[in-house]
């Protein structure tokens, strides 16, 4: 039996630099849409749905009249903008019913952390990032929307404490989505034991109660995308340690087959859920275009991935 | 008995035996008992590379003088003056020491793991003299070599580690080698300073001072690195950390106690530890560096040994 996917993916990509590279890629990969969080504007583009940065160069609020897309996001991905600021920036979002795209991280909790902050970042001397700095980011946003009545979606979150505080907000029925990285899906601190950089990801891997929680999430539509990229800076041959790798996102070719592998096959989570999380969401959240009809058929006894051109049959 | 490994990064590279090795050798140095065979270099002295690339003090000369006293040669690197500020990788510093006939490398690094990738392709011997927050487990060795040459009794005995220990690759080496060695650990400090933590047997946490000192038969004392603190480490978070974690003599009469302290230094004097105890019999600091010498003796003298063996030198 093979599976078939009209796909799509919320893609969160923070250069513009290498698009190109990174287009043709996903295009190759049998990806039909994406969003891109661009520095600049585009020229028109009919595969990535572009959102813009809440804040122009010297750091004033943008000039929503002069917006070219329904999506803001904060600059600086590392870096939440300051209460103050955000809350007149999601004023004027709410006025022009513009979702604000929140990277959940305060900045002065991040502590120059390469991993998560616990037992394994203790064992291994490695600077911890506590879930705090996202939590804090989370708390605080979810009031500014219950206040102003504006759209936020999380591009992602990584503790099982930050899933409970946006499931109650949506209990609520503030207008709020998330999204998690399939790393988060799938892989624990643990897998950072032994000085791995291959899993040095930003959010960082968290502890095994936090996987099956953002796992349970998923499945039961607390968790609306699975993300894909954020941080896509190259690492090829690298020959430095833990501490000095960068961040990275798992690779645009592995991500079907670490999908397949560890949540499908493993009856994580179904292909109802999968097409759920990866098409239909993010087509209604992004208010993504396909670029063409096409579609991925899966096969997941091979693993076996056919990109075809045309509407998908099923 | 089998050989060293050779890269030592961490206590966990050691197995007991190596251990019961490390400190006989160490105690022959010690004693005068112990020098170099004259067929062990049947050539010329081997050179062994001081890579410091983190200011040192204590460990720097101690392992100099350690090389000088087994008739190596000791050639020094620091990352300011060399290709490494110019871009030039660690692996590529390696080999070009190696290429020069470098047999032997101490490393000291701010990065926690800078020797991890190089236990599968190591270029020559290696050995950790402190990675970031990681490891220093010569530093560990001596302090338990001092503690054994002062006839104290591990076995079952509790020891407080009060400070930073979050932050301190001296404590890490010693959570990895105190408990095999027989002994528990109290690990006190404020929030900040203590790791999120589960503890064990062997090790538990206490926020409370007088608890800690009182439970332990004696004390380790660490620095706080406010270097490398980025959340606690502005608007005075550590002002009062004397009253609350500083240890002196006063202390010591009010509370009744009468433990050794050792500190792997540098102590700082009104902010961990009044001048009073340091200047104290209870103080071993200055024990602990008598025996680094002996003690980064025998471990270089297995590494070389080693090579020996292996018709490397």
């Amino acid at each position: 039996m093979s599976i078939t996917l009209p796909f799509f993916s919320a893609i969160g990509v923070y250069t513009d630099q290498n698009f190109n590279e990174i287009k043709q890629e996903l295009k190759t990969q049998g990806f039909s849409s994406g969003l891109l969080l661009s520095q600049s504007p585009l020229t028109a583009d009919t595969f990535f749905k572009q959102a813009q940065p809440c804040l122009d160069e010297n750091l004033e609020i943008t000039d929503f009249s002069q917006l070219e897309t329904p999506f803001i996001y904060s600059p600086n991905y590392l870096n939440a903008p300051d209460s103050k600021t955000l809350y007149q920036v999601l004023i004027k979002a709410k006025l022009h019913e513009v979702t604000y795209l929140s990277s959940p991280a305060d900045h002065h909790f991040l502590n120059h952390g390469d991993m998560h902050e616990g037992e394994i970042s203790f064992k291994l001397g490695l600077r911890g990032i506590s879930p705090l700095a996202e939590e804090l980011i989370i708390s605080r946003d979810i009031e500014f929307s219950r206040n102003t009545g504006c759209a936020i979606h999380f591009l992602y979150i990584s503790s099982a404490r930050s899933l409970h505080l946006i499931k109650l907000a949506k209990k609520e029925g503030l207008p709020i989505t998330v999204g998690v990285k399939l790393e988060n899906l799938i892989y624990t601190e643990k897998d950072c034991d032994s000085f791995n950089s291959d899993f040095k990801y930003y959010p960082p891997l968290r502890t095994k109660e936090d996987l099956m929680a953002l796992q349970s999430g998923a499945r039961h539509g607390d968790i609306d995308i699975i993300t894909l990229g954020m941080i896509t800076k190259p690492v090829a041959d690298n020959d430095q340690c833990f501490q000095a790798s960068p961040f990275r996102s798992l690779d645009v070719k592995d991500f079907i087959a670490n999908l397949m592998t560890h949540l499908l096959k493993q009856e994580i989570l179904s292909q109802k859920d999968i097409e759920r999380l990866l098409c239909t969401n993010p087509k209604k959240i992004f208010q993504l275009q396909e670029e063409s009809q096409s579609h991925i058929k899966i096969n997941p006894t091979t693993n076996q991935i056919h990109f075809k051109e045309g509407p998908c049959a099923s | 008995m089998t050989s060293l490994p050779l890269v030592l990064e961490s206590i966990g590279d050691l197995e007991d035996k190596h251990l019961t090795k490390i400190f006989e050798l160490a105690k022959s140095f010690k004693e005068g008992s112990k020098s170099i065979p004259p067929s062990f270099f049947p050539n010329s002295p081997p050179l062994i590379a001081t890579n410091f690339f983190e200011n040192s003090t204590r460990t720097k000369l101690s392992f100099t003088v350690a090389i000088k006293r087994l008739g190596a040669i000791p050639i020094d690197l620091g990352k300011t003056g060399s290709s490494l500020a110019k871009g030039e990788s660690l692996r590529d510093t390696f080999l070009t020491q190696k290429a020069i006939g470098v047999k032997l490398s101490i490393v000291r690094s701010s990065n926690s793991g800078e020797l991890h990738r190089f236990k599968e392709s190591a270029p020559y011997a290696l050995i950790n003299a402190g990675d970031g927050m990681h490891q220093h487990p010569t530093q560990a060795l001596i302090d338990i070599f001092t503690m054994q040459e002062l006839g104290l009794n591990i076995q079952g005995a509790t020891m407080a580690i009060i400070g930073d220990c979050l932050h301190s690759r001296v404590c890490h080496s010693l959570i990895d080698l105190f408990p095999r060695m027989g002994g528990k650990l109290i690990l006190c400090g404020p929030k900040g300073c203590l790791p999120e933590f589960k503890q064990s047997k062997n090790i538990r946490i206490e926020h409370d001072l007088k608890k800690a000192v009182k439970s332990a038969d004696w004390i380790y004392q660490l620095r706080v690195q406010k270097e490398r603190h980025k959340v606690f480490n502005n608007r005075g978070f550590f002002k009062e950390y004397f009253e609350q974690y500083g240890l002196s003599l006063h202390k010591f009469e009010k509370w009744n106690i009468e433990s050794l302290v050792f500190n792997p230094g540098p102590a700082a004097i009104g902010v961990e530890i009044s001048t009073d105890l340091i200047r104290s019999k209870y103080y071993m600091g200055d024990r602990q560096v008598e025996h680094s010498v002996p003690l980064r003796m025998s471990l270089i003298y297995l590494l070389l040994e080693r090579l020996h063996q292996e018709g490397q030198l």
